[in-house]
């Protein structure tokens, strides 16, 4: 009498594999980065289940990572409908510990604020450096520029702090910038006018400029909105290149925002 | 051979009687423990009150795991009705791993544990599958990848060139 072996299969247990899916979503909503990271390569059903549609675990993960700060400016927020990308860009915000002095990060984690020092200019890095892909950066200066404001690529060597009102990005090997105020591109200490287009408006306070990267060309541009200002850094190394801005303006804030590969079009 | 766990012994108030899925062992509760199976609570309003036992066949559960559950809706038969943890911050609220809740799911096997969460899923019993699902969590806390495949005897299914992919994804280490 065999009949009754498949009796109750499918609900008897013998293991976690026939736990149902909200359950074991619930269950990695308890952990933290690491975990869900160790849990997310266990196996296909795992990870399929941590990048669910409605995002549940990456919901989880960005109320416990991000700061409070950043969860409760609607501006930020409203830039990452997808909590994946939250967290992803929050991984490549400015670094606390690649900082010039003179400066640090405020609280919400993607503004970073230049105190009022007189006659030097100041740096800071990204988190995270990126080698390969495109790759695309949102900045915003919600202050007045100054002299020099400017926005660009650095090497981990390149330094961070320096005497006068400079653009420091650019005039060395390890370093490229775009000097949004008198408009010029600096690439081994030679300025270039940038953009081409003479004709382009000026950037503005709180607007949002694009830093797009593509490792594997070695070029970069900018773009605000729908207008690409053209390539504005050729030949850049193969090596790990990070997103920087340096500022001399006193109280300047400058927020930066990893999003990801690009929509190219 | 009928074994009967008798658990409740209070006269006069409505008793139920769970079969397991052996069709052999019984466990009598009252109320207390019966409502805190959302789906149980829902199926008996609808019935008419009886003198005699209730009788709910389970036959999806087994008797060492109803065993298991009884005995953790009776820790609770005098508390509060549980509420969820809910709301944005729910996931950053948990209890410690020396609450009762955890430490009786400790003393059970994983395959008791999770037998136990499926029937808690089943019947709907919200405190104890938050609970299962908690112990899960300190489970896989701070553990490799390779001891999570052995705790939970998941296979990996990834070839070596996806996980290498999913390693360098920027979002981590």
């Amino acid at each position: 009498m065999q009949l009754n072996v498949r009796k109750n299969e499918g609900f008897h247990t013998r293991d976690i594999r026939n736990l149902p899916t909200h359950v074991m979503e619930l269950i990695f909503t308890f952990l933290d980065l690491n975990d869900v990271f160790s849990s997310m390569l266990a196996c296909r059903r795992w990870y399929s289940i941590i990048y669910g549609k409605q995002r549940i675990v990456f919901k989880s993960l960005v109320l416990k990572t991000l700061p409070k700060a950043a969860l409760e400016d609607v501006r930020i927020v409203n830039i990452f409908p997808d909590s994946r990308d939250f967290l992803r860009a929050f991984s490549y915000a400015w670094s606390p510990k690649d900082i010039s002095g003179t400066m640090s990060i405020c609280s919400n984690g993607f503004t970073v604020y230049r105190r009022p020092i007189a006659q030097c200019t100041d740096a800071v890095r990204g988190k995270r450096s990126v080698t390969h892909g495109i790759h695309a950066f949102d900045f915003v200066w919600h202050t007045p520029f100054g002299t020099a404001a400017v926005i660009g690529l650095a090497t981990e060597s390149e330094r961070l702090h320096c005497r006068g009102y400079d653009s420091l990005l650019g005039k060395s090997q390890f370093s490229w910038g775009w000097n949004i105020v008198d408009k010029v591109t600096v690439q081994m200490g030679k300025s270039n006018a940038y953009p081409k287009c003479p004709n382009i408006q000026p950037v503005k306070i709180g607007q949002k400029i694009r830093l797009i990267i593509d490792c594997d060309h070695h070029v970069a541009g900018f773009e605000r909105g729908e207008d690409f200002f053209g390539i504005a850094f050729t030949e850049l190394p193969a090596v790990p290149l990070y997103p920087a801005v340096a500022a001399v303006y006193g109280h300047s804030e400058v927020s930066m925002y990893y999003i990801g590969p690009p929509d190219l079009g | 051979m009928t074994a009967t766990i008798e658990l409740e012994s209070v006269p006069f108030i409505q008793k139920f009687k769970l079969i397991a899925s052996d069709n052999k062992t019984e466990f009598i509760i009252d109320e207390k423990i019966l409502n805190q199976s959302a789906v149980l609570k829902e199926m008996m309003e609808i019935q008419d009150k009886s003198d005699t036992e209730i009788t709910i066949p389970l036959n999806q559960i087994s008797a060492e795991c109803l065993g298991n559950v009884i005995k953790f809706c009776k820790h609770y038969e005098d508390s509060e009705p549980y509420l969820p943890p809910i709301g944005p911050t729910a996931c950053l609220s948990r209890p410690s791993q020396s609450h009762w809740d955890m430490v009786f799911l400790k003393s059970l096997s994983s395959k008791q544990l999770f037998d136990i969460i499926n029937a808690a899923n089943f019947l709907n019993i919200s405190r104890l599958i938050d609970a299962g699902c908690f112990r899960l969590g300190y489970m896989t806390e701070n553990r490799t990848v390779e001891e999570i495949r052995r705790i939970f005897q998941e296979s990996g299914d990834f070839s070596a060139v996806e996980e290498e992919q999913i390693r360098n994804e920027p979002l981590w280490n």
